[in-house]
């Protein structure tokens, strides 16, 4: 099973844990990630304090990225779980 | 019409209060201020009105009292309110289109350093696609003249806890195309929408 990740900024700094983390678990269930091509920031609270249409479109872009062999997705940037963003 | 508070006698604008149903979205007339949103408030203890009070507010179109709030920055958008309200009312997003209102209307923001905090989150996501902690916290103690030496001893311990963690890096982790990030800044918060 493959999924396109995305990992978020702060699985790579301030929460390196959780990356480190969620890959293992991935990697013990058979979980094959492939991180999505020069992914960016989601905008994360910040994004929709400021402007809707921000919020929406910091997300999207990483979303548009093509990964080129997975169909499946796995998000872990705040902003990608936001129901809003 | 006239609204009797314990602070004397205010109007309500009906015009304010469809403004906030309009650019918010927001359904405000279904509350029947059962107030399980500010019982699961994890904010409201700074909050000068609580999340219930801002939502009949609103719907009353009392702007001063809304938008000179400390409420509608306060608010972290943890969501608890609107995951337990059994109305489904979008109150984060409502504070969001209320703080929004508040900075275009020019009122003036009883929690300074909350705005400033966004602005700067956003200024290494805009020059590098992905955020950069050690620029974000540099701009935040400049803009937010957090200069005090209270707030040094705290910043100072508290970065070199997280570099010790590995926690903050010291060169940005930059994207490849950046200028998407750019045209992405112009075309929606910067003012350039169609």
């Amino acid at each position: 099973m493959k999924y396109a990740y995305y990992p978020g900024c702060t699985q790579e700094s301030t929460a390196e844990e959780f990356g480190l983390s969620s890959e293992a678990v991935c990697h013990a269930l058979g979980i094959e990630l492939e991180e999505i091509p020069d992914w960016s920031c989601c905008g994360a609270s910040s994004g929709h304090f400021v402007d809707e249409d921000l919020a929406h479109a910091l997300p999207a872009r990483a979303f548009e990225r093509p990964c080129p062999t997975t169909p499946r997705w796995a998000a872990a940037g705040p902003g990608q779980a936001d129901r809003r963003g | 019409m006239d609204y009797i508070s314990s602070t004397g006698k205010k109007s309500c604008d009906g015009a304010f209060a469809d403004r906030v149903r309009e650019e918010s979205g927001v359904a405000i007339d279904r509350c029947y201020q059962c107030m399980t949103c500010t019982l699961g408030c994890d904010a409201s203890f700074a909050m000068d009105y609580a999340p219930n009070q801002i939502v009949r507010l609103a719907q009353l179109g009392l702007k001063d009292a809304v938008l000179g709030s400390t409420s509608i920055w306060v608010c972290t958008s943890c969501e608890s309110c609107v995951t337990r309200c059994p109305n489904e009312i979008d109150i984060p997003h409502l504070m969001d289109s209320l703080h929004q209102m508040a900075l275009r209307d020019g009122v003036r923001v009883p929690e300074p350093s909350v705005p400033v905090f966004h602005e700067v989150f956003l200024a290494p996501v805009k020059q590098f696609g992905r955020q950069f902690e050690v620029m974000m916290t540099g701009l935040f103690i400049f803009k937010a003249k957090k200069f005090s030496i209270k707030d040094m001893v705290t910043n100072a311990t508290l970065g070199l806890n997280m570099f010790i963690r590995r926690k903050l890096k010291f060169f940005p982790a930059a994207i490849k195309d950046k200028q998407a990030m750019k045209e992405i800044f112009k075309k929606t918060s910067e003012g350039g929408k169609s």
